[in-house]
């Protein structure tokens, strides 16, 4: 598949995140217990964990939809923290335009085509050249065939390429991906690594969650294990994250 | 606790006084004898009644400001009092207009703002209860009972244009001009009275959301230490944590 | 740096503002009816404060815009909203003529009561979907993560609700006069000018209990209970004026045209202050 022009002469990103000892209760469950986490810029970092182990939810805080119970989520560019999360400001504007997320769910409008989602979003994003940047984006993904039809007659697979493409489509130096993997086949898990290693490659900085092994995790050079809503185990920003990531299954 | 007992033995025997004035100090009145005896409870409910709801209103706008839970546990206090006394207000109300204007209700203005006033913070209330999420449940009604207390003059303006253009005959308006001057003492009274038990019910209402939500922070901090002991290994329990 | 062009490496990069969109998406004189309806109500001065202290990419307005233009574009798609709420509301008009079988004096003095709470319980079911649709994909969470500002959202699907809310009375309106033997002729204007301003009210106040009852359970339930008693004043404003239109003498009643927009100002205005926790996890 070929790759837009613009995208690989970029400039690089350095914004990092950091969590200092947020909390995250959902009545009386807790889904955070206070993780300290210092991730940053241009790390690639997997997090690790079964489910319930609280990724989704350091994922959601991250992308400020959610405010932690405790603690803060902090974005950093070099020294300088750029602006703080806390509550009553659910709101934030400035860090918004450089995250990007894959979530659970597609957020994509089923009844609206592929073409429509992404302008959609492009035009929020305030982009310029939106028709150009959304064809560029639904070629690159291979779904440049099907533009015209309703995200609903789409296969999961690719679902899940259009949701990658729109939430890498405003070009965001933070990408938070909740198990991107799910869904995608075999052609669709060779692209996504293709275009995880650019953003790498890009200088920005990645939380990935996952729970099975694929192509994607021999980009990580940071592994975080969750459990019980605490960080259980840490490779660090220079460790090794290996010997974390090799009890990992193939996804079957 | 010594002292809130003191309290309380204070408060009950000032409704008791006031109660006695009420039934036997003030002077009978002309028309409608006795049965206006109830007036002095009916005008005083209504009075602590604004002042519950006004609590409210404050304690959400507080909750939404500052985010801290003591203000939501004031509002809901607030809510549920003034509902109380919204409908001791309802009730007394057709008690006493079923002897003097021979029917127990009429859309007149107040009667059908207050009935709407009710109807209001029972969806409420009824709001609350079907919301999961403690802190969901906090804004959204917080946000619902500012958009009430923002509806209630509109309301009351509302009926008063609409009542003034189609007058009812049947009315001629409570009690009107010229209280004796005995009865506006005992009213006083009464109203402070009431007032005082308002608020005596309106702390320890409020004292108890405050103890509950200490429990369930007890609860748990008992839950997380459990979930230390067994760090590390993916138990049942750990499952729990939930996303 | 031209926006758009390379990743967002650092924050400063500003809007060159009030830049016009300029492709298919969202049609020219909607950016200018979304651009103005809200002004009407709230000093700019008040608006521009808002709007700099969040370092928008695009202005409120402009955002709102394309809410408006994605959601007119999911409901033009099926129409399934907007052909159920005018059955809805012909439904509650038919059933009133077999209750009560009114005489044309009768129809007179009832029928403004009646169109209204047709129109009350139509809206009422109609508006519970703005928001619950949006939970299917968690659609809500992509539109909270742009970089807009959250009234922006709101403001897009009231404007949304008020369209489809004005379509479903556009049929409904000249179906009851037909029914009901009530003549238009030469109060149009005015009844329009009623209809727009109660409407408005409605939208308001009926897509914020929208977002609130989209959280809570059996929120169908939920919402005409949150909605209706909160609605009264609007209900007496617009059937009294409504009713002097259809009197032997049609005339506008200020005093009720004045209360109602009293009634649309001060609840846009609470929704403005109170949508960044109406919208916030």
């Amino acid at each position: 598949m070929p790759v837009p022009a613009t995208q690989t002469s970029s400039p690089p990103a350095s914004i990092g995140v950091s969590f200092h000892n947020v909390e995250k209760r959902f009545g009386s469950l807790a889904a955070l217990r206070s993780v300290s986490l210092e991730i940053g810029a241009g790390e690639f970092v997997a997090l690790l964990g079964p489910n319930g182990a609280g990724k989704t939810t350091l994922l959601r805080m991250a992308a400020l939809l959610m405010n932690p119970t405790r603690g803060s989520v902090q974005f950093t560019n070099g020294p300088a923290v750029v602006r703080e999360c806390v509550r009553a400001q659910a709101f934030l504007v400035r860090p918004k335009r450089c995250i990007g997320l894959v979530g659970h769910s597609t957020l994509l409008y089923d009844e609206l085509t592929a073409v429509e989602n992404l302008t959609l979003f492009a035009r929020l994003y305030a982009l310029d050249k939106v028709a150009d940047t959304v064809t560029a984006a639904l070629d690159d993904c291979g779904l440049s065939a099907r533009t015209g039809s309703p995200v609903r007659t789409f296969s999961r697979g690719m679902r899940q390429r259009l949701a990658i493409a729109r939430a890498l489509l405003h070009r965001p130096s933070v990408i938070l991906l909740d198990e991107p993997a799910a869904g995608l086949d075999r052609h669709g898990l060779v692209w996504f690594s293709a275009r995880l290693a650019r953003l790498k490659a890009d200088g920005c900085t990645v939380l990935m969650s996952t729970h099975a092994r694929n192509e994607s995790l021999d980009l990580a050079t940071r592994a975080v294990a969750l459990a019980g809503g605490r960080v259980e185990n840490d490779s660090g920003p220079a460790g090794d994250p290996r010997a974390l990531l090799a009890p990992l299954r193939a996804e079957a | 606790m010594k002292a809130r007992f003191t309290i309380t033995a204070l408060v009950a025997l000032l409704i008791f006084c006031a109660g006695y004035a009420a039934l036997f100090i003030a002077p009978d009145e002309a028309t409608m004898h006795a049965i206006q005896r109830i007036f002095y409870f009916h005008v005083a409910c209504w009075n602590a009644m604004f002042c519950a709801f006004f609590v409210a209103f404050y304690a959400s706008v507080a909750y939404l400001v500052t985010g801290k839970r003591k203000w939501d546990a004031l509002g809901v206090s607030g809510v549920e009092v003034g509902v109380i006394c919204c409908t001791i207000g309802l009730v007394t109300g057709p008690l006493w207009a079923r002897p003097v204007w021979g029917i127990w209700w009429t859309w007149d203005a107040k009667l059908t703002s207050t009935f709407i006033l009710w109807l209001l913070f029972i969806a409420y209330l009824l709001l609350r209860g079907l919301i999961e999420d403690p802190e969901k449940k906090a804004s959204l009604s917080a946000i619902f009972a500012i958009f009430a207390s923002l509806d209630i003059p509109l309301v009351y303006l509302a009926n008063r244009l609409w009542r003034t253009q189609h007058p009812q005959p049947v009315i001629a308006g409570g009690q009107g001009s010229g209280l004796d001057p005995t009865m506006s003492k005992v009213l006083l009274l009464c109203l402070f009275a009431v007032f005082c038990v308002m608020l005596l019910v309106l702390i320890d209402r409020y004292r108890l959301e405050q103890l509950r939500n200490e429990c369930a922070e007890l609860k748990f901090e008992i839950e997380s230490q459990g979930i230390d002991a067994f760090d590390g290994a993916a138990t049942p329990a750990l499952q729990k944590g939930g996303q | 740096m031209r926006r758009g062009e390379g990743r967002c490496s650092q924050f400063d990069v500003r809007a060159s503002g009030g830049r016009e969109p300029q492709d298919f998406a969202c049609p020219k004189q909607i950016i200018v009816i979304a651009n103005a309806v809200p002004r009407l109500f709230i000093p700019a001065a008040l608006w521009r404060a808002r709007d700099a202290e969040r370092d928008l990419l695009l202005t409120t307005a402009q955002a709102a815009g394309i809410i408006l233009a994605k959601e007119l574009r999911l409901e033009f798609r099926t129409r399934e909203l907007l052909t159920a709420t005018v059955i809805f509301a012909l439904v509650v008009v038919v059933l009133f003529s077999f209750a009560f079988d009114p005489t044309a004096a009768e129809s007179r003095r009832y029928g403004p009561g009646l169109l209204w709470i047709a129109f009350l319980f139509a809206g009422s079911l109609m508006l519970n979907p703005s928001f619950a649709r949006e939970q299917n994909n968690e659609t809500l969470d992509a539109l909270r993560m742009a970089p807009i500002s959250s009234f922006a959202i709101l403001l897009g699907k009231i404007l949304a609700n008020f369209i489809f809310m004005s379509l479903a009375e556009l049929v409904l309106v000249p179906v009851f006069a037909v029914l009901y033997n009530l003549s238009l002729a030469g109060i149009v204007w005015r009844l329009i000018l009623v209809l727009v301003l109660g409407t408005w009210g409605l939208t308001v106040t009926g897509t914020v209990f929208s977002a609130v009852s989209a959280h809570a359970r059996m929120r169908e339930l939920l919402l005409p209970l949150l909605l209706l008693p909160l609605l009264t004043p609007l209900l007496i404003a617009a059937v009294e004026s409504t009713s002097a239109l259809f009197a032997e003498q049609p005339a506008l009643d200020r005093t009720w045209l004045a209360f109602l927009a009293g009634f649309d100002i001060v609840f846009l205005t609470a929704s403005w202050l109170l949508c960044d926790h109406l919208l916030a996890e």
